[in-house]
């Protein structure tokens, strides 16, 4: 078994239908984030963080002519085919390479390897005054069960890829937790908001370990929070 | 009443040495005895002689060697820290537990914390001491080991936070990041880091100060990443190791 910092050992094969896990992350997160793009600000640059290759445009319609795409995997920041972007940057999401203000949106889709108070408060740190602050991250509602039956620990993922089985770091908190650390990072309790998500009805095929726990818990697979969805303004 | 895991180290390990003394002299004097009545008095002579350096070992060298491995000064310090914490002890914990309870943004219930404090140990038989801090009060929070552990100034976010003399965070994204920093930036050998809580991924150490002198550090701990500094009230905290301070005053540790 594998343990890894980063997503190199994923890259080549993050995106692969083979993931379905992933593959049903996707589908919940275009539909928890259908509407979102319409609030951001329509000029500035966007940050993407922890961006692989790209999600701002599928998920909220950015030009790429406005991401600046950010990850700490070389690898993950060279997945062809790509989304185009202004600039790619290989740096840590919790000490942002930026001034103050240069953002007037800050996006992170599935941030939860890299989630916590130095995080969101460097997302606050880089928006500007009225910037927007997208993220989702997997529920505490569907992860806490699947870990306790997989044993890996409340603060690791598991991936199944083509060279063995690889341990990720990933932070899972409450939906209530979630918007405190926004709080405490300095967004405005008033102008932030945490929404849960489930597997979209026509989603397809479902993951095992999204099926596992909503078994476990006995409610339907489209009846189990999978995503949070953050979104302040500054 | 103390428990077996509260005494100090040097206490238990010659209560160790007592225990196999006491055993192996008793087994060997049964065989003797046994021997005897069958009046095999040759045969008899063997566990006599073990019995006999079972005597020599508990009334001798037992000694010598707590005294080697925990000279006499470092014990004297122990028990005289023991004794003096007492009243204190439970007081200095409700006091780093709410601390933790003014923590923003974080689950509090995977923090844990301790207070370690700055004493000379004795380390060979020379009498020359050297400065260590010694964790003299059982964690708040879930997790943590027994007081009573030394760590080396040289060593840890402790160590690093006694030689800056300001607080010190630190955090760690993942098992493996914790296992490589801690041999190369705290100091700890690979077999050390084997022996530690690694569930913790965030860690502050605040300066205990009375008067002018650091006398110990309040340490903190989560298994969240990313908890400190941002988490804390710095006038909370430092308020708490004013608290301690305090407390050590009235215990008599430090005057």
């Amino acid at each position: 078994m594998t343990s890894l910092a980063g997503y190199d050992v994923l890259a080549d094969e993050y995106y692969d239908a083979s993931h379905k896990t992933s593959r049903n992350f996707d589908q919940t997160s275009a539909e928890a984030l259908k509407d979102t793009g319409t609030a951001l600000p329509a000029e500035g640059l966007v940050l993407e963080v922890g961006a692989g290759r790209g999600r701002a445009g599928e998920f909220l319609g950015t030009g790429g002519h406005r991401v600046i795409q950010l990850d700490n995997s070389a690898k993950m920041l060279t997945i062809e085919p790509r989304e185009p972007c202004l600039l790619r940057i290989l740096h840590r999401a919790e000490e942002l390479p930026f001034l103050e203000q240069t953002f007037s949106a800050v996006v992170a889709f599935l941030c939860d390897p890299f989630l916590g108070l130095d995080f969101l408060a460097e997302a606050y740190r880089v928006l500007r005054e009225g910037g927007l602050f997208v993220a989702t991250t997997p529920a505490y509602e569907w992860g806490a069960p699947l870990r306790e039956q997989l044993n890996i620990g409340s603060a690791t993922t598991r991936f199944f890829t083509r060279s063995g089985t690889v341990l990720a770091p990933s932070v899972l908190v409450k939906r209530e937790q979630l918007a405190r650390m926004a709080e405490t990072a300095g967004f405005d309790r008033r102008r932030l908001h945490v929404t849960a998500h489930r597997l979209p009805a026509d989603a397809s095929p479902i993951s095992p370990d999204i099926s596992a726990p909503a078994q476990k818990i006995g409610c339907d697979v489209h009846e189990l929070d999978i995503l949070y969805r953050l979104v302040a303004s500054k | 009443m103390l428990s077996l895991p509260e005494l100090p180290k040097p206490t238990k390990f010659r209560l160790l040495l007592r225990c196999i003394a006491v055993i192996v002299g008793v087994f060997a004097a049964f065989i003797a005895s046994v021997l005897v009545q069958e009046n095999l008095y040759m045969w008899a002579v063997l566990p006599t002689t073990i019995l006999l350096l079972a005597a020599l070992g508990e009334f001798v060298l037992a000694d010598v060697l707590t005294e080697k491995l925990y000279p006499a000064t470092t014990a004297a310090i122990l028990s005289r820290l023991e004794e003096n914490l007492r009243g204190y002890h439970d007081r200095i914990r409700d006091s780093i537990a709410r601390a933790i309870g003014s923590l923003k943004g974080c689950d509090r219930s995977q923090i844990s914390g301790t207070f370690h404090l700055k004493v000379d140990v004795f380390i060979t038989l020379g009498g020359v001491s050297e400065p260590a801090l010694v964790q003299v009060v059982d964690y708040s929070g879930r997790l943590g080991g027994k007081r009573w552990r030394f760590t080396a100034i040289t060593k840890g976010l402790v160590g690093r936070c006694l030689r800056t003399g300001k607080p010190e965070a630190v955090s760690f994204s993942s098992e493996d990041e914790y296992r490589k920093r801690m041999v190369t930036e705290f100091g700890f050998t690979k077999a050390e880091v084997e022996n530690r809580t690694r569930d913790a991924r965030s860690y502050w150490a605040q300066p205990v100060i009375a008067g002018r002198d650091i006398v110990g550090i309040l340490y903190l701990f989560s298994t969240e990443p990313q908890v400190f500094p941002r988490a804390i009230n710095p006038d909370v905290l430092e308020g708490t190791a004013n608290e301690i301070a305090a407390y050590l005053e009235g215990a008599r540790i430090i005057t």
